[in-house]
């Protein structure tokens, strides 16, 4: 815009109806002639402000913000297009409201930052026939409402023209329930904070009266107030009435009672001096009581929308129809498929075993394997980590990662309500919602508490009135607000709340909600070896069989016996059926893992056994079960006979040893307990430079000294969540370093996805944080209630700095549990 | 205040009411006007930041990338836009504040050496604030345009002065505040009758507090407009909306010729 601004001038042409102001987008008085020249056109202005602005953003070098205006003509965006949004989906979206609009209901979840809104608004703000847009930020959705000379698909088109991937956003109740709970409170809000304002200018002409005022003016004033404040009493301040009549119906005390009380005494008092012509009114602390407990309850409802949006994002990351192919017979069919066989079902409607098309740029729609096709897929969602991995044919996806650069054929695994995606949000609201014990016990102890704090009030009310005070009502009413325990009742679960979210961000998801309590107290880490400190990447370095066999059979016979072995561990999670995924053809019948041990069932009629010799070999003698050389070795048995020796080799995590050291600086004791015979004590020292090495140990080996431990110290353990169930559940807590998609049959208490082992001393680090977070918030708000309380009583502080004193409190304790959105890692 | 005569504090809280009127009624124009301008100020430098030469939009082009990192939600966004926009949000809105605490303190000073409430200049300027009001309220309402005159003619004045914003870069802190200063000195209609309630106040402090008021009531709104923006404009639009906005204004203006002179 390197254009001169003028001061008047220009012609302007005749289509008044159309002139808005270049500016302020208001429509232009007809008779004015005001405009502004830029890049040789004249733009109406309508006032000397407007022109002023106009300037004031020019010589700011702020013409960015009309440029961005002139970027949003639709004409100029047209051709920018991406893969638009597929139609069937979006007519979920769509409702009829009772005037015969229609409104469309988008999610959009790459929202990145408020110009994106503003940007949006400019866009859909200008198509026909569309009447309303928000679209609102924080919960990344936006809203349209049109009539019939638009349509859903053209406005949805139009969004991902300009980029943004479009979702539906399916009517869901609870979330529905909660943003109108939202919108009721901002309108109380808003109600009240007029109020407020209002009665105290009007009290404030009273105050610096000096109580001179003319009887007329101060009763008119007083009439006035009443009129102000009846509604903020009786419509904002409802929640409170309506929550404290349902305590004292059902004989509890609540925190609502006391604070119902203060407002409805106060503003009774009031009318009835207004009526009486009496002494004193407090209308306008019947206001300011409203507004500002009011504040604090939308602060608590900010953070719990927080914590539902995050619950939200997770839900919808998976799209709601899928390209299902008809199952292919067999591998030619397979690599004939084109994308013109699939059909769009919905994706509640998949089974195990269905086959999916995934095209670039989509989210993966279940949990499977790919059948064929290579991709990059982001896994984001789940381990924090955005950078694509490569997708192979038989590689394990997740549903809600995003395959970005080719095309997947996917087989499903399991049904929708199992995807590990769902899993996880299920467990982060339910952790989420867990409280400790203490806290737990102060919700039991409130009723107490309020009952304590209304004699107290009475009782100060009595002594101010027989001390001969004026202000003995204004103190009790003070003490009634001043002692409610807001900030305390919020101090912890929205902490927790935050955390969860922050550490499922992470790529941590937290099973139990005692996980970060126990973990803050940990002073002593076991690990488990075998896919915790190494990478569990086991591979068959070296078979031997147990017979001799001629040497031209012998790689037949090898590949049978890996045959049989991966059919065996087919069924198991462990690191170790990892090592084993040779092709085969048997069905194994009675197929069972035997914790520590290995894993058996029946193949054609004849027992096999995996696993250590103790387990899968029966004999008389020792030296039979003497593996045929150093290192990891595990026995195929048929019939309790040995067929084949496998031996298995395993690498060390690169950061395991780093772990270790932050560990020790952290002034964490480490222990390293495995089953594994394989190493050394020495070996594994050398390696990972743990404290304390104890190998060759059984299941129940592992939980005496998981308990042993305990004696003197809190005790994580840390494992891959499926073979040390039982000493996980001894120690204190257990966090389990798992493949992602084993996920769901881990028993620990917490689980990190992204496999990253340095994210454990930072989850301690976290945890310590949180627990200092939520201590600071309850000694703040204990020590707030308990020192303001005495003062109150004196009669030292003013019923507005109560109020005050109050949603500071509580919008306090909520910024501070917000510092934990942050990890440091 | 000490020695407020009854009719004196009458006469504050006339003021403080029409005050907080004039605000209700001026407010859809506010939005759009310095709406605008806050959007211009806040996004101005993010776009600045995100672009480094690249048109805006393309920023916002689909790429892999931004779409992997937008599948997990936010911290990033949180800690690296929210932040610095409501920092700005804050220093601009300070700085707009202290421009109109100058105005406050300049009328304020003004009506002090004018000597007081009763002197035959204070009445004629209670007189003018009164016409004032109605003028613009017949301008909202879109019946007669000659409040602009008065504005421009102001401007005018201003404008040397303010055309000094060009030498600021809003990287510094202090820059950003001196640019939010000169927002607040913007010529605009209801700023300048809220300063002749400044100056009828009489005193420079009074003054000052009056207009220090009035910019903390204005903040929250203009500041949060952009998507508030979108709700008001077609309101806005609307003819009766404006009407009745004028008609407020012009009561109010009459209210104050009636209250002054009889």
């Amino acid at each position: 815009m390197a254009s001169v601004l003028t001061g008047t001038s220009g012609m302007i042409a005749d289509d008044a109806a159309q002139r808005l102001c270049f500016h302020c987008q208001s429509p232009v008085p007809s008779t004015l002639d005001l405009s502004v020249t830029i890049e040789s056109v004249a733009r109406p202005l309508c006032c000397t402000s407007c022109q002023a602005a106009v300037q004031f953003i020019h010589d700011l070098k702020l013409e960015s913000y009309y440029q961005y205006r002139e970027q949003c003509d639709v004409n100029a965006l047209a051709d920018k297009n991406t893969s638009s949004p597929d139609v069937s989906r979006l007519q979920k979206a769509i409702s009829t409201l009772p005037d015969g609009r229609q409104q469309l209901t988008l999610l959009i979840p790459d929202l990145r930052c408020v110009a994106c809104v503003w940007l949006l608004e400019q866009v859909l703000g200008r198509e026909n026939g569309v009447d309303e847009i928000s679209v609102n930020y924080a919960t990344r959705r936006l809203r349209v409402v049109f009539d019939s000379r638009q349509n859903a698909v053209a406005l949805a088109e139009l969004i991902s023209s300009l980029g943004y991937s479009v979702r539906p956003d399916v009517p869901d109740a609870a979330r529905q329930a909660f943003s109108e709970s939202r919108r009721s409170l901002l309108l109380r809000m808003g109600i009240a904070g007029i109020g407020m304002m209002q009665v105290m200018m009007f009290a404030f002409g009273d105050y610096f009266s000096g109580g001179e005022m003319e009887p007329e003016f101060q009763a008119l004033l007083r009439w006035a107030s009443m009129a102000l404040t009846t509604p903020v009493v009786l419509y904002s301040a409802w929640p409170f009435h309506r929550a404290a009549f349902f305590a004292l119906k059902h004989r509890t005390l609540t925190m609502d009672v006391p604070v119902s009380l203060a407002i409805l005494a106060a503003w009774l008092l009031s009318v009835f001096n207004t009526v009486t012509h009496g002494h004193e009114v407090f209308f306008d602390t019947a206001c300011m009581f409203t507004f500002f407990l009011l504040i604090g309850r939308y602060a608590e409802l900010l953070s719990r929308f927080h914590f539902q949006q995050s619950q939200d994002l997770l839900e919808h990351l998976l799209p709601d129809t899928v390209l299902r192919l008809p199952v292919p017979a067999d591998n030619d069919a397979l690599n004939q498929v084109t994308i013109a066989d699939t059909q769009r079902v919905a994706l509640d409607t998949l089974m195990a075993g269905d086959v999916l098309w995934v095209l670039p740029g989509d989210t993966i729609p279940a949990d499977g394997f790919v059948l064929r096709g290579q991709s990059g897929v982001s896994e984001a969602a789940f381990t924090g980590e955005a950078l694509p991995q490569p997708k192979q044919p038989g590689a394990r996806v997740l549903a809600g990662s995003v395959n970005h650069d080719g095309e997947l054929l996917i087989r499903v695994k399991c049904t929708p309500g199992e995807f590990v995606i769902r899993q996880i949000a299920r467990l982060h609201e339910q952790a989420g919602a867990w409280r400790p014990r203490w806290a737990q016990l102060a919700d039991r102890t409130a009723s107490w508490f309020i009952a304590a704090v209304l004699l107290i009030a009475a009782g100060a009310g009595i002594y101010w009135y027989q001390a001969g005070s004026e202000d003995y009502l204004v103190i009790m009413l003070t003490v009634l607000v001043v002692s409610c325990p807001c900030a305390l009742s919020l101090a912890t679960p929205v902490a927790y709340s935050v955390a969860t979210t922050t550490l499922r961000n992470h790529g941590v998801v937290i099973k139990h909600g005692a996980f970060l309590e126990r973990a803050a107290e940990t002073n002593a880490v076991v690990f488990d070896k075998t896919g915790t400190l190494t990478e569990a990447n086991l591979k068959v370095t070296e078979i031997v069989l147990a017979d001799e066999v001629d040497a031209s059979a012998l790689s037949q016979h090898k590949q049978h016996c890996l045959a049989l072995a991966s059919a065996l561990e087919a069924g198991s999670e462990h690191p170790i059926a990892h090592a084993f995924d040779a092709p085969h053809t048997y069905s194994v019948a009675n197929n069972q893992i035997v914790a520590g041990c290995g894993v058996m069932g029946n193949i054609e009629g004849q027992h096999y056994q995996l696993g250590l010799p103790a387990f899968a070999l029966e004999t008389q003698d020792p030296a039979s079960l003497q593996p045929p050389g150093n290192g990891h070795w595990i026995v195929l048995s048929k019939n309790r006979q040995a067929l084949a020796w496998f031996c298995l080799q395993d690498t060390p995590r690169t950061d395991a040893s780093a772990v270790v050291n932050k560990m020790h600086e952290l002034g964490i004791r480490t222990a390293v307990f495995t089953g594994d015979q394989s190493m050394r004590e020495e070996d594994i020292r050398a390696l990972f430079a743990v404290q304390i090495i104890r190998t060759g140990m059984s299941p129940q080996d592992k939980v005496d000294a998981v308990r042993d431990l305990q004696q003197s110290a809190h005790v994580m353990m840390v494992g891959d969540g499926i073979n040390d169930t039982a000493a996980m559940a001894a120690a204190d807590t257990s966090l389990a370093v798992t493949p992602r998609d084993s996920f769901v049959q881990n028993s620990a208490d917490a689980t990190l996805l992204n496999g990253s082992l340095m994210m454990l001393p930072a989850i301690l680090t976290f945890a310590k944080k949180c627990r200092t977070i939520i201590r600071q918030n309850v000694t703040w708000s204990v020590i707030y209630n308990f020192t303001v309380i005495p003062f109150t009583l004196m009669g030292m502080v003013p019923p507005w700095l109560a109020a005050l004193g109050m949603s500071l409190s509580s919008i306090l304790v909520v910024s501070n549990a917000g510092r934990l959105r942050w990890m440091e890692r | 205040m000490t020695v407020a005569m009854a009719g004196e504090a009458n006469a504050l809280t006339g003021e403080l009411v029409s005050a907080f009127a004039l605000g209700l009624f001026s407010a859809p124009h506010c939005l759009a006007m310095c709406g605008g301008i806050a959007s211009a100020l806040l996004m101005g430098g993010r776009t600045a930041m995100l672009s480094t030469g690249q048109q805006p939009a393309k920023v916002m082009a689909r790429s892999p990338g931004l779409i992997a990192s937008s599948a997990s939600p936010p911290p990033l966004t949180a800690r690296n836009v929210s932040l610095p926009v409501v920092g700005d949000a804050l220093i601009y809105g300070t700085g707009k504040v202290m421009g109109y605490m100058v105005l406050g303190l300049l009328a304020g000073t003004g009506g002090f050496l004018l000597g007081g409430m009763n002197s035959a200049a204070f009445i004629m300027l209670r007189a003018l604030s009164g016409v004032l009001l109605m003028a613009l309220g017949l301008y909202m309402a879109g019946w007669w345009l000659g409040v602009l005159s008065v504005e421009r003619w102001a401007y005018r004045f201003w404008q040397p002065a303010l055309r000094r914003v060009q030498h600021l870069s809003l990287k510094h802190t202090s820059n950003k505040l001196l640019a939010g200063l000169a927002w607040g000195l913007l010529p605009c209609g209801i700023v300048y009758s809220v300063l002749s309630l400044a100056l009828a106040s009489g005193s420079a402090i009074h003054g000052l507090l009056i207009m220090m008021v009035f910019g903390l009531g204005t903040l929250p709104f203009v500041l949060a407009s952009g998507g508030l923006l979108q709700f008001m404009l077609p309101l806005l639009r609307l003819t009766w909306i404006r009407q009745s906005a004028g008609l407020g204004m012009i009561g109010l203006g009459v209210w104050t010729l009636v209250n002054n002179l009889g």
